[in-house]
């Protein structure tokens, strides 16, 4: 996956946008429409909001673009709007249906989340990623946003106790629980074939 | 006892774990093979594919948030006369805050007011000031709104207006500026433009912070 990190426009396209050249904003959004869909699609889990968060994240660039100066760092900057605008929608859904969400801080565990929809076994249907992306989906919202941001998108733990308001050991305890959840649905790996017993060695079990 | 998810994970991420967790899991089949799959687990999520958006959707964008091409902006009607309207709200903006301050509305350090308080005064007043200070107070500036927090979602429509239309002004300063050439005094006198107008927009982004407060 490319992602943000990729999306390092060139200087001149960059001055070409501050200036209102409708193609080299354009051009710019085709650098970073598919790391802002992805982002959003795997933050909320609902692509009609992730267009949402793309049209808010885009019409947000065109508009401070020229306040914007340090071209190297344009990739992050669309990044952090992106963010922002997931966790708003994350902030807002809870408001609304604060039932099926985990509430940043409470303790439930979103015990409708791990049914398949259709309720077929995902596991037996479909291939490794798809797998994994509906189990992404089925998370809590606050554990998927967790995870997805630390492990793939490369925030730190601080940076998203910030974004969210929330502590350090917020964030880590999510990341924990949405690795134990996507564990619990994806089964363990194949290549687990190790014996599971502990080695006699002191402190051990 | 096994190692937890969280000290695998932090284990996995190279941060420091206490001695006798690390111990235990570099002799622990069962805590070793979770160690793994969490690094495995974080690879694959790496490896989902990128998703691409709907087509039309840039059309939407474009629509909503760029003058429709060929045509000229509607709210451009230049500066000179944007700038004497900007110029008597900013004027009107400071004569009310005046008339109502009392010695405890005074800025507190590390405020939105410090801030504003802080920021340079336009050099466009000081008479004699070299196109080097014009140049330093004009980055201060910059600085000083860059530092202003996100505006608020509710603000009045002219204000919105109002902003647009200053930073319009100063970007066409700023092309301006860019041409080769410029006679020493030419640039002078665009850099003490361009501060006026970045001071105007300061005085006004701290009036749009003010409306919501």
């Amino acid at each position: 996956m490319a992602g943000f990190a990729d999306c390092r426009p060139d200087p001149a396209m960059l001055d070409r946008a501050r200036r209102g050249d409708r193609k080299a904003h354009e051009l710019l959004y085709g650098s970073y429409g598919r790391p802002v869909f992805t982002l959003a699609v795997r933050m909320l889990a609902d692509r009609t909001l992730a267009e949402e968060v793309l049209q808010d994240t885009s019409i947000e660039v065109i508009r401070h673009l020229r306040e914007f100066r340090d071209d190297e760092a344009f990739g992050g900057w669309v990044k952090r709007i992106a963010t922002n605008k997931c966790l708003a929608y994350l902030r807002s859904a809870w408001h609304r249906k604060a039932q099926r969400f985990d509430g940043m801080g409470d303790d439930d565990d979103d015990p409708t989340g791990w049914e398949p929809a259709d309720g077929h076994d995902p596991v037996a249907q479909l291939e490794h990623q798809d797998r994994l992306a509906q189990a992404l989906e089925a998370l809590p919202p606050t554990a998927r946003a967790v995870v997805w941001l630390y492990d793939v998108e490369g925030y730190s733990h601080q940076e998203i106790a910030r974004l969210m308001g929330k502590t350090v050991s917020f964030s880590k305890s999510r990341l924990s629980r949405a690795h134990e959840q996507l564990r619990a649905v994806l089964g363990p790996d194949e290549e687990e074939d190790e014996v599971s017993t502990c080695m006699p060695q002191p402190n051990n079990c | 006892m096994h190692a937890t998810t969280e000290q695998l994970l932090t284990l996995r991420d190279g941060q420091p774990v206490d001695v006798s967790v690390a111990a235990h899991v570099a002799g622990c089949a069962h805590c070793r093979r979770e160690l793994r799959s969490l690094g495995r687990a974080r690879q694959a999520l790496r490896g989902l594919p990128e998703l691409a958006p709907p087509h039309g959707l840039w059309a939407a964008v474009a629509a909503e948030a760029l003058p429709a091409p060929g045509r000229p902006s509607w709210r451009r009607p230049g500066w000179p006369v944007f700038g004497s309207l900007a110029a008597g709200f900013v004027l009107g903006m400071a004569l009310i805050l005046n008339m109502t301050q009392r010695p405890e509305d005074l800025p507190r350090p590390g405020t939105t007011t410090d801030l504003v308080a802080a920021t340079p005064a336009p050099a466009s007043s000081v008479n004699g000031v070299s196109r080097a200070e014009l140049m330093e107070t004009s980055r201060r500036l910059e600085d000083s709104l860059r530092a202003l927090p996100a505006a608020p979602q509710v603000t009045r429509a002219s204000t919105v207006l109002t902003i647009q239309e200053l930073q319009d002004s100063i970007f066409e300063v700023d092309l301006l500026l860019s041409e080769p050439g410029l006679d020493p005094a030419r640039e002078r006198a665009l850099w003490q433009q361009r501060v006026g107008l970045m001071d105007t927009l300061m005085q006004v982004r701290y009036a749009q912070l003010t409306e919501s407060w």
